[in-house]
């Protein structure tokens, strides 16, 4: 009885392991195990094609070149609109200038 | 910060959040609507704190940390705003027969799956982004993927009979 539960938890690890939602403890001895075990290996495989076969019924689709540019355009309208406009102190300027010595004398 | 350091990291995540607005609304216009309403909601929520976040150009583990959070927080936002925009489009959604599965999924699923397996998100960045526990994370995403796995091996078979 323990043993099924132990290899149906086995599985379940690789599954985890190949999806990525795994415990970060749990890696290397779920690493070391399908390396010694062949039909765990042969699981993992399976798993991965599975996973393969998963990405392509999920859609994955990128910008149109005038959709990104629409959006820069847009983002960066928004961002002056809401943004507050800077105000540019004078003596914060010049006091960025005093903070250093203008002329060093060495003598 | 300002809005000259801000725009540049928005600029940079716009292909992916894109991306995650037309995987859940399946429509290029309802997309990039989208993302441009959670970047007005996120920007009008937090502008007092990214006001006052200082930006250290030279120090790239900061930005990486301020890239994150952005990432996440429109993320979030594009997925409350297409959860009200779906009910209002209806079934008026372009005819993607190519991902006809994924889109049989309601859109809590949807959402999951696209982030976990083309965003790459880890199952704390979900977490987050849907505000759940992690065995509800799991429990959602292995559910997701029964579903779209399981109806296309029905499809499958089915055409595999009529062959």
């Amino acid at each position: 009885m323990e043993v099924v539960s132990q290899s149906t938890q086995m599985h379940s690890l690789v599954g985890a392991y190949v999806n990525g939602t795994i415990k970060a403890k749990d890696i290397p001895m779920i690493e070391g195990k399908i390396g010694a075990d062949e039909g765990l290996k042969d699981l993992y495989i399976k798993k991965i094609q599975e996973q393969e076969f998963l990405m392509e019924l999920i859609p994955d689709i990128s910008a149109s070149r005038n959709s990104l540019l629409n959006l820069k355009q847009e983002i960066s309208q928004i961002t002056g609109e809401v943004f507050p406009k800077e105000k540019r102190s004078f003596f914060k300027e010049v006091s960025k200038f005093l903070n250093k010595p203008v002329v060093t004398i060495k003598y | 910060m300002n809005k000259v350091q801000l725009i540049p990291l928005i600029d940079s995540l716009l292909p992916k959040v894109y991306g995650f607005a037309f995987s859940l609304l399946g429509d290029e216009l309802q997309a990039e609507q989208a993302v441009i309403d959670a970047y007005t909601v996120f920007l009008m929520k937090e502008k007092d704190f990214l006001v006052k976040e200082e930006m250290d150009p030279d120090n790239n583990r900061h930005r990486q940390g301020l890239k994150k959070y952005l990432l996440r927080e429109i993320t979030r936002e594009v997925y409350e705003l297409s959860l009200k925009r779906i009910s209002q489009l209806g079934g008026k959604r372009k005819n993607l027969l190519e991902f006809e599965s994924f889109y049989s999924l309601n859109l809590n699923k949807r959402a999951l799956l696209y982030l976990k397996e083309i965003g790459l998100y880890t199952v704390s960045d979900l977490q987050e982004i849907f505000s759940l526990e992690r065995h509800q994370v799991i429990e959602t995403y292995y559910n997701a993927r029964f579903e779209i796995l399981n109806d296309n091996t029905n499809y499958t078979q089915e055409t595999q009979q009529w062959k």
